[in-house]
């Protein structure tokens, strides 16, 4: 039995060193997926570089470095961290800030990205350390976890101007919004919590209790349910949303570290990047049981996940290895690995409408 | 607005009691619990080791800059968490160490070349390790990992050297951090052995990282524009630790299991207040303090802020500084600037001059936060 052979980052060239059985069957699955996706238009992933300061572009077509968005020329000093999509796929927003939570600097931003351009086409201003945002489902607001202030604050997409601005949990960091547009939902490191927000009333309804250590935030296609990853608990939080309040824990093991999360609808799954364990947990979302864990191959520290809106491939973003692991979502194997930019956090994958 | 804000309480209360049964099984992933199995030994230890990193930062410099003047005053509340068990135990070394950091406080007073002193103090200090903590705890891995954890993350460790360094404008937490890493990569070294060859791959990754942050005792030109720079290799590489050694090193990771621990934990300072053993009362009520501090207050404050106040207050009142003045620890004095305004604050300094009267309360308070969080 031979040992599969780690994949060297490259900028180009899907399926190599896979065998020749699975390379046919994963071409396959390309193929359609790529009919697919040119009926739809082609996707672009967008990873955020938070030691480089910049994005790097890929084409999941060919699975090409074709940009990389310079965001500050302050590396080390300015970052982007967590990133979201409008959703119509047209535009990528970027949470912006500086590293010191304690200086509050005109770095402190959310960019919004063209994704036909790849050029900054909106900035809107939110000091306090943003570090995750959220586009509700009508594309006209965007929320932003603001770290450094503990508090989470909306803001109107076109002009910029601040909607409302609350007070959650300390060191807040994953944001989002519910699919009917009702609730946003921040999570808090430190004191492990998920506040609640009426986006209608434009108030605070709870603050819920979930794993150690909440990274991210991600609600199920239907509203029904809200998944929350838990770091140190090792945890998948499940929140239902009609009570809020924690029905369910999914345990990835203490070992695993999740962080970034991202629901497809396509196949029913919930994908986890396990930042511990280097590994990418597949759970399915009627039963909330891990179906499969992606370990061989994967890049070093996976922190950020991104699907494409087929659903044929999952990107990482590993902030250990500056690379992004491409899986194919069938197989549920590494396919390919692609240089990124140094502390790669982030993934999100936008579309570029067919012509 | 008021009832509003009791609703938000009572959800909050309900949904932590709901989850608490939701909870548990990840806890026995691993197979040591050291922090919750031997949780005041694994405060003593620390206090040791953060002595040691003291004497390592002033075997560095020889000649101590003025700016070390607070690490040569942590000494006194590095002692504070074992002194009491070390009296009881063995006196002579108690003395001997004793003697050894007062030559060494007024050695830097003179501004003398603190080589010779220290190296006095490591000999009185590695008798005290011996005394304090047995043979058989020091040689477990869970108990090293536990010392290990602590150095990454706790206060005076690696992640919040340079934090501190740079967020709180104090230098000379670096040379702290610095030390505290020497001590990490000497404990690594021995439970390496343990590990898988990925393990220690990325061990050695993130050690590599961390040296890079300290490269010396010395303070940097420049501070990294990062303050949690550390912070992140710090974390994973705890997490590495706690696969290799078998051992949960993250006490806050069921709050609602640590909050009734920590009345468990004041119950037993209770009693040694009543028995006249204020000192080693005292080594129980810092690792309540601490724990709480760094778990369980953030949670609290947000959701049942009279319910915090009370339990800070209260430890106040009984001598812990928290974070922020972590060199008073130990003087025996109260905290006021920890405990609430006015006549609340008049109350705490009063419980102070009856420290089991004021252990009873804080196990009052520390019930009532238990209750909170469904434990």
């Amino acid at each position: 039995m031979s040992h599969p052979v780690p994949l060297a980052p490259s900028r180009s060239g899907p399926l190599r060193r896979v065998g020749t059985a699975l390379a046919a069957a994963l071409l396959m699955a390309l193929t359609l997926g790529l009919a697919a996706a040119q009926e739809a238009g082609s996707y672009r992933v967008y990873v955020a570089n938070e030691f480089s300061a910049d994005i790097t572009v890929i084409d999941s077509a060919t699975d090409e470095v074709i940009d990389t968005i310079t965001i500050s020329g302050r590396p080390g000093e300015v970052r982007p961290r967590g990133m979201a999509v409008s959703p119509d796929g047209s535009i990528i927003y970027v949470s912006v800030s500086d590293f010191n939570p304690v200086l509050e600097t005109p770095e402190d931003k959310i960019l919004a990205i063209d994704v036909r351009t790849n050029e900054v086409v909106t900035e809107i201003r939110a000091g306090g350390n943003p570090e995750r945002v959220s586009v509700s489902p009508d594309g006209s607001q965007v929320w932003a976890a603001l770290e450094a202030t503990a508090q989470g604050a909306g803001y109107d997409a076109a002009t910029g101007e601040r909607l409302g601005i609350f007070q959650v949990g300390i060191e807040s960091e994953g944001v989002a919004v519910s699919p009917d547009g009702k609730f946003v939902y921040i999570t808090a490191e430190a004191t492990h919590t998920v506040t609640v927000i009426d986006a209608e009333a434009m108030q605070v309804v709870t603050h819920v209790l979930v794993g150690n250590r909440p990274r991210e935030v991600d609600f199920a296609t239907d509203g029904s349910v809200a998944y929350v990853s838990a770091e140190i608990g090792g945890t998948i939080s499940v929140i239902d949303v009609a009570t809020h309040s924690v029905i369910e824990e999914i345990n990835l093991g203490l070992d695993s570290r999740p962080v970034e999360m991202q629901v497809d609808p396509n196949r029913n799954r919930l994908y986890v990047a396990g930042g511990g364990t280097s590994a990418v947990y597949v759970i399915d979302m009627d039963t909330h049981e891990v179906i499969a864990t992606v370990r061989e191959q994967m890049g070093r520290r996976p922190w950020g996940i991104a699907v494409t809106p087929d659903g044929q491939k999952i990107y990482t973003a590993n902030g250990l290895s500056d690379s992004v692991s491409v899986i194919d979502a069938d197989c549920l194997c590494v396919i390919d690995e692609i240089q990124a930019g140094r502390g790669a956090h982030s993934a999100e994958i936008g579309v570029v409408p067919a012509q | 607005m008021i009832g509003s804000m009791r609703t938000l309480k009572r959800t909050v209360v309900a949904s932590a009691v709901a989850l608490a049964a939701l909870f548990g099984a990840a806890q026995a992933q691993y197979g040591a619990d050291p922090f919750f199995e031997q949780t005041v030994i694994q405060s003593r230890g620390f206090g040791l080791e953060l002595m040691d990193a003291r004497l390592r930062v002033l075997e560095a410099y020889g000649i101590a800059p003025d700016g070390l003047d607070e690490t040569v005053e942590g000494f006194e509340a590095d002692y504070a968490r074992f002194g009491g068990t070390l009296s009881a135990t063995a006196p002579d070394v108690a003395e001997a160490l004793e003697d050894a950091i007062e030559a060494i406080e007024d050695g830097f007073e003179a501004g003398e070349d603190l080589t010779d002193l220290v190296a006095i103090a490591r000999g009185a200090h590695a008798d005290a390790y011996a005394a304090v903590i047995p043979a058989e705890v020091r040689a477990s891995p869970a108990f090293r990992a536990g010392v290990m954890a602590d150095l990454l993350l706790a206060e005076g460790g690696v992640a919040e050297g340079v934090e501190e360094a740079i967020e709180e404008d104090e230098p000379w937490m670096y040379p702290l951090g610095w030390a505290a890493l020497q001590r990490v990569n000497e404990l690594w070294a021995g439970l390496a052995e343990f590990a898988t060859a990925d393990q220690e791959s990325f061990a050695q990754q993130y050690l590599d990282t961390l040296a890079d942050i300290y490269p010396a005792a010395t303070l940097p030109d420049v501070f990294p524009s990062n303050p949690e720079e550390a912070e992140s290799p710090a974390q994973s590489l705890v997490g590495i630790v706690e696969s290799v050694a078998d051992a949960a090193l993250y006490p806050g990771r069921d709050v609602r299991r640590l909050a009734p621990h920590l009345t468990t934990i004041t119950a037993q300072a209770c009693e040694a207040y009543a028995a006249g053993d204020d000192a080693i009362a005292f080594e129980h009520v810092l690792i309540v303090g601490d724990l709480y501090d760094a778990h369980l207050t953030d949670f609290l404050g947000l959701v049942a802020g009279d319910v915090d106040d009370g339990v800070t207050g209260m430890l106040g009142a009984l001598g812990y500084g928290g974070d922020d003045d972590d060199d008073e620890a130990g003087e025996g004095e109260s905290a006021d600037g920890d405990a609430d305004d006015g006549d609340e604050e008049g109350d705490d300094a009063a419980l102070a001059s009856d420290p089991a009267a004021a252990c009873g309360e804080l196990l009052e308070a520390l019930e009532e936060a238990s209750a909170v969080l469904g434990g």
